[in-house]
């Protein structure tokens, strides 16, 4: 502690507020820079500068353009080759045995064709009239390819069947309405199952609870 | 519509013939689809009656079960 106290001097006073610091000593003036100065005029040279008239032309060997003749030398000719006699090698003859004979001799071979006979124009004509027999069915049904006429009978009938088909498909609207509010009745109901069941569980496990620790003691 | 005269065919003019078979055609593919469907939920019901049977004699097994307890512990001189 007292070396502490004997230190003090080498402290600095704490200042309460900005206010009471010192100020730094003002920079000393530079020379030269005084203010109002006024600059000297500009000396008079005679002549004016300006760019000069004609433009120096300037030879670059780079920008040169080379023409066909120089770009493309010519290449020396090439030698002229010795022909050699080309010489085939024959394959060598190898004894093979003949296949026994699988058919009886009888049996002639099949002659290669001598004239290659000329394709029919219509090869498959029973197919053509199969596949396109709907095609000509409707053909022959309609009479012209805009008017379409059905008879009155048959119109009557086909009118008495869309009816019939409306009040079909109105009850099968009914039908799964009905279905549906049978569906939602029954998802109640197992629902409802469900929680009795769970329940019964929770019931059955106190009395085997109670059951258990009776047993116990 | 004109009346049919005696024995004389009638036609009626069908404007957009083809149109007509097209919806045909569709109408056909629906019922095929709604067939299906119907095919399927019933074998869904199938399902649910066999269920439905296998927890009606689970049910029926619990009952028994429950009423042998019931018995033991209303009668417990004659059980023990």
């Amino acid at each position: 502690m007292f070396v502490v106290g004997f230190l003090k001097f080498l402290k600095r006073e704490k200042k309460k507020s900005l206010d009471e610091l010192d100020l730094p000593p003002a920079p000393p003036p530079l020379e030269g820079f005084e203010e109002n100065l006024e600059l000297p005029e500009f000396p008079d040279f005679g002549e004016k500068i300006s760019a000069p008239e004609e433009m120096p032309t300037f030879e670059f060997p780079e920008e040169k353009t080379p023409s066909k003749e120089e770009a493309i030398p010519e290449f020396p000719a090439f030698p002229e080759m010795e022909e050699e006699p080309r010489t085939f090698i024959q394959p060598k003859a190898t004894a093979i045995p003949e296949p026994a004979p699988m058919l009886s001799q009888s049996m002639p071979l099949p002659q290669a064709p001598e004239e290659e006979q000329p394709m029919p124009a219509n090869i498959y004509p029973k197919m053509e009239r199969r596949l396109f027999a709907h095609e000509k069915r409707l053909l022959r049904e309609r009479p012209s390819a805009r008017t379409i006429y059905v008879r009155v009978d048959n119109f009557k009938a086909a009118l008495g069947n869309i009816n019939i088909v409306r009040s079909d498909l109105r009850k099968s609207e009914e039908a799964l309405a009905k279905l549906e509010n049978m569906k939602n009745a029954k998802d109640k109901s197992l629902d409802k199952m469900k929680s009795l069941l769970d329940d019964l569980q929770k019931k059955l496990i106190f009395i085997d609870k109670t059951l258990f620790e009776g047993e116990q003691k | 519509m004109r009346e049919q005269r005696s024995g004389m065919p009638v036609f009626v003019k069908v404007d957009e013939y083809k149109d007509i078979l097209d919806v045909l055609d569709m109408v056909k593919a629906k019922i095929r689809e709604i067939r299906d469907t119907l095919g399927s939920i019933n074998a869904l019901r199938n399902e649910e009656d066999s269920e439905l049977a296998m927890w009606n004699s689970t049910l029926n097994e619990i009952e028994k079960k429950v009423e042998g307890i019931d018995r033991i512990m209303f009668e417990p001189e004659q059980a023990w």
